[in-house]
């Protein structure tokens, strides 16, 4: 059973054309357009005779881009496609310093 | 054969249900106190600290009534607005200046809503609501 980041890295590296992504940070020069994922949290669901049996997992996946949000890359059909469930998104201040604009997705995943 | 109605103890009951409308309202609306506290503790923990001030402002408002609703709210409910950012970044992180998140907000619903819905429904239970 993969572990919850390896089933997020799968799925941001089936992305194409591909986009760079670190998990809760990227780590070095920040290209133009990048992607940041974190675990927000992971839950027990359901347990039988004292042992998990679900557990819910929900992860943020942070899309950056200098050039706005109208064309980003399909991270949900990247995420759908490993088994995620799409959850609520926001987008996040643009970076006077950098100037990337953010968008926050979060999707849920059901383990076991 | 013959139906016969007449209004004997009408007002009464009429009294009784309107009595009961605002014991419901009092009740529902302690309950979901009961049940914000749940995950105003839970964020209390989670919320990171450096200097306190997000943990300060992070409260509970209410319970509020507005018709037959009845709410609550948690969280960062009319903080300053400095406090309100730094909050935001904390929570969804900041990946253009290379900070983490460090959620708070969202972990506290996701570990602590089946307790504060179970919360809820004690409450109810303890108050003759439900069964």
């Amino acid at each position: 059973m993969p572990t919850i980041f390896e089933l997020v890295n799968d799925a941001l590296g089936t992305l194409s054309p591909a986009v760079p992504f670190g998990m809760d940070v990227y780590i070095g020069d920040l290209p133009n357009q990048f992607i940041v994922y974190s675990l927000i949290s992971g839950v027990p669901e359901q347990h039988a005779d004292n042992v998990e049996k679900v557990r819910l997992y929900r992860v943020q996946v942070n899309i950056m881009d200098i050039n706005g949000l109208t064309s980003l890359p399909n991270v949900d059909a990247a995420m759908t496609a490993a088994g995620f469930v799409k959850g609520p998104e926001r987008s996040l201040p643009k970076d006077r310093d950098t100037s990337h604009y953010g968008l926050a997705k979060d999707y849920f995943y059901v383990s076991g | 054969m013959k139906a016969h109605f007449d209004m004997k103890g009408m007002a009464q009951y009429l009294e009784e249900i309107q009595q009961a409308g605002l014991d419901i309202d009092a009740a529902a609306q302690r309950a979901l106190l009961k049940g914000a506290i749940v995950l105003h503790t839970e964020m209390q923990v989670l919320v990171p600290v450096d200097e306190g001030d997000l943990k300060a402002n992070i409260k509970i408002v209410g319970p509020f009534q507005d018709g037959n609703f009845s709410y609550v709210e948690v969280g960062l409910i009319d903080a300053p607005k400095e406090i309100a950012i730094y909050g935001t970044v904390q929570e969804f992180g900041s990946p253009s200046k290379n900070i983490p998140a460090q959620p708070y907000f969202r972990p506290s619903f996701d570990r602590k809503k089946a307790l504060a819905m179970r919360a809820i429904r004690e409450s109810l239970k303890a108050e003759g609501m439900v069964e």
